[in-house]
């Protein structure tokens, strides 16, 4: 078989995935192009009316949450992630490392309800924490820590933690032992050689990494579902109300769509804004 | 601050039951430009990490100007040292890389400006200075590694196979720059190669090494004439070696019955005791041709002639060598003319110029 050929073999499944999800959000964009019938999930004529709902301050309050729910869960993954993706390349036993690699990557082979609903039974009300800090006396009350927005950026955090101590690895792998090695013996110790050397270095990971978990919590729904409780809420929680609670699928499909293109434009400005870090190149 | 002499006493280093580098004993004097010459795996590198501080020895001490240095960790140890790779830091331009050791120290700004202009002229790429590493030649690389590693003035000057990136033609320049600096600077340095070349042309004295133990320490004339053992004389440039045994000792003189007869050398060049099994060896530019017709220590057929350019080797047939071969090494055209493939010859050489050791 010529190289090509195999070549398109591998490429075929990609590509009827990619038809049927082009498909799927041209149904969305023809629904958010229809009348809403009160009480019904038949769609009326077509219209463009649907897209000004977008501009209430309600839906704008959304999307900042959202944005702003989905950057600190990037950046506080962003923080425990890398020393464990730091001992993960450089840990030398490589029992340890696999433990760490094991730790780590698991939450993402736990189902998304299964992982959230045990934080349930830390974070609630007679939750673990809450039970701990009664039994020691510390506090006379359990603290409320179900559906506040820290407890939903918490269990992001454990949803993105994976794929992103993968990244941080990755990046960090490439960076050759010898920088560190110079840059020690050019005076600087261990956390001088990290803070010039390493971490600027790992700058490439640092930014698919942030980008990745960025996008990847934006469409985050059965954690601020349960974990937010309906108070503190993201987009996709929103279009499920609107879609299912009051069968609104036109208003729903514009927020979809608004969504999307949301992390679409985001992730550009991002990427963007991050283009002077572009010239490190390591290796 | 004044470049150090470097003690090593018993120092060693194991992994496990595996023997890195055995004790040993060296002086690096003040100034001194010592190499560490050996083929892969021999601990040069080990020992050269240990002055550095990289690799902490099992046994033994290192001292630097008479300190102890032992437990220091790298950064404390003032040293400046040139990878392999030159680990040049990429996201610098080719000054904060200079700059950087300075700047470890805290210098005022205004200063390191001037003593990054200084080194940039001494490594002449001053017209360098904004690029990043990755945009620099090879030879660039290296100027601006051995530049950022001499800046700050380092008691000692480590290099670890600093030339072994570059091709050829560089690496010949490169050793004249590399000697030039360190000259100039009069700094001592500890420099690792496996290119006995490179080490016979830079260094004032040399220790060759192999399996952990360093074998011997000399000048490199004194290495390459005098040989402490057979594995130095011949991991220094070519050597001839015949099979044979020590059969008499008379008169100052060792007899050893070869393949092709009696060798007679002076007993002092034969590191031997009586009947024993050794290797008699012979730098090809000590052998010379023996017109016909007259009395020759080896005979043999001219099996190929090789030509060097500036000289010819001439290979031999011989069934007493070592590889089957005799190496003979000629720069004179005319003489090389009559060693013609298939013809029968006869050479020489002054029995000052053999040497016997031990068959391995």
């Amino acid at each position: 078989m010529t190289r090509s050929s195999i070549f398109y073999w591998f490429v075929t499944p990609a590509i009827l995935l990619a038809l049927l999800y082009a498909a799927a959000l041209s149904c969305i964009l023809v629904f958010s192009l229809r009348e809403h019938v009160p009480g019904s999930l038949v769609v009326g004529g077509w219209t463009v009316e649907n897209f000004s709902f977008l501009l209430r301050p309600l839906l704008i309050a959304v999307f900042s949450d959202t944005a702003l729910i989905c950057l600190l869960t990037a950046l506080a993954t962003l923080l425990v992630g890398y020393p464990i993706a730091y001992a993960l390349v450089r840990v030398r036993s490589s029992f340890l490392r696999a433990t760490i690699l094991i730790i780590a990557i698991t939450p993402m082979f736990t189902g998304e309800i299964t992982r959230t609903y045990s934080w349930l039974l830390v974070l609630g009300n007679s939750g673990f924490i809450n039970a701990a800090l009664l039994q020691l006396g510390l506090i006379a009350e359990p603290v409320q820590m179900m559906f506040t927005l820290p407890a939903v950026v918490l269990v992001l955090v454990h949803f993105t933690l994976p794929i992103m101590v993968i990244i941080l690895a990755t990046a960090i792998s490439q960076i050759d032992p010898a920088y560190t090695k110079a840059s020690e013996s050019l005076g600087a110790g261990p956390l001088r050689s990290f803070w010039h050397v390493t971490l600027p270095l790992s700058a490439p990971g640092l930014i698919a990494g942030i980008i990745t978990c960025f996008a990847w919590t934006f469409s985050a729904f059965a954690t601020p579902q349960l974990i937010g409780g309906g108070k503190v809420n993201m987009i996709g929680n929103v279009v499920y109300q609107i879609g299912i609670s009051s069968f609104n699928f036109p208003l729903a499909a514009v927020l979809s769509l608004a969504g999307v293109l949301f992390t679409i434009v985001l992730v550009g400005l991002m990427r963007f804004a991050l283009r002077p870090l572009d010239h490190i190149r390591v290796g | 601050m004044q470049s150090a002499s470097v003690d090593i006493v018993q120092a060693g280093k194991t992994f496990g039951s595996h023997i890195a580098l055995a004790p040993i004993d060296m002086e690096i004097r003040q100034g001194e430009f010592m190499t560490l010459l050996g083929p892969s795996g021999c601990g040069k590198s080990t020992l050269l990490n240990m002055i550095a501080g990289f690799v902490t020895p099992s046994s033994g001490a290192i001292r630097m100007a008479g300190a102890d240095v032992t437990r220091l960790p790298p950064y404390r140890r003032k040293i400046g040292m040139v990878f392999q790779n030159y680990a040049l830091f990429p996201h610098m331009t080719v000054a904060d890389n200079l700059a950087y050791g300075l700047k470890m120290q805290k210098l005022p700004k205004a200063e390191i400006r001037a003593q990054v202009a200084r080194t940039l002229e001494v490594i002449k790429l001053t017209k360098f200075a904004d690029r990043h590493p990755r945009q620099l030649s090879g030879g660039q690389q290296q100027r601006v590694a051995i530049g950022r590693a001499v800046i700050t003035n380092p008691q000692v000057l480590l290099l670890d196979e600093p030339l072994s990136a570059l091709d050829k033609n560089l690496r010949g320049s490169m050793q004249v720059e590399i000697k030039e600096i360190q000259q100039r600077l009069g700094i001592t340095t500890v420099f690792v190669t496996h290119d006995q070349a490179e080490a016979l042309s830079m260094s004032d004295r040399i220790a060759v090494m192999s399996e952990g133990r360093v074998r011997q320490v000399g000048t490199p004339d004194e290495v390459y004439e005098r040989p402490s053992d057979g594995f130095v004389a011949s991991f220094l440039g070519d050597v001839t070696r015949i099979f044979g045994r020590l059969t008499e000792i008379r008169g100052g003189a060792a007899v050893i019955l070869t393949e092709a007869g009696p060798l007679r050398l002076p007993e002092a060049q034969a590191d031997l005791v009586l009947g024993q099994d050794c290797e008699v060896f012979i730098r090809p530019e000590h052998l010379t041709l023996v017109p016909d017709g007259q009395p020759a220590m080896l005979r043999g057929t001219v099996a190929m002639r090789i030509y060097q350019g500036g000289h010819f080797d001439i290979l031999v047939d011989h069934p007493g060598a070592v590889g089957g071969h005799i190496l003979l090494r000629l720069t004179d055209r005319e003489q090389a003319a009559q060693a013609e493939p298939g013809r029968q010859i006869g050479l020489h050489c002054d029995p000052k110029n053999l040497r016997a050791f031990p068959s391995a």
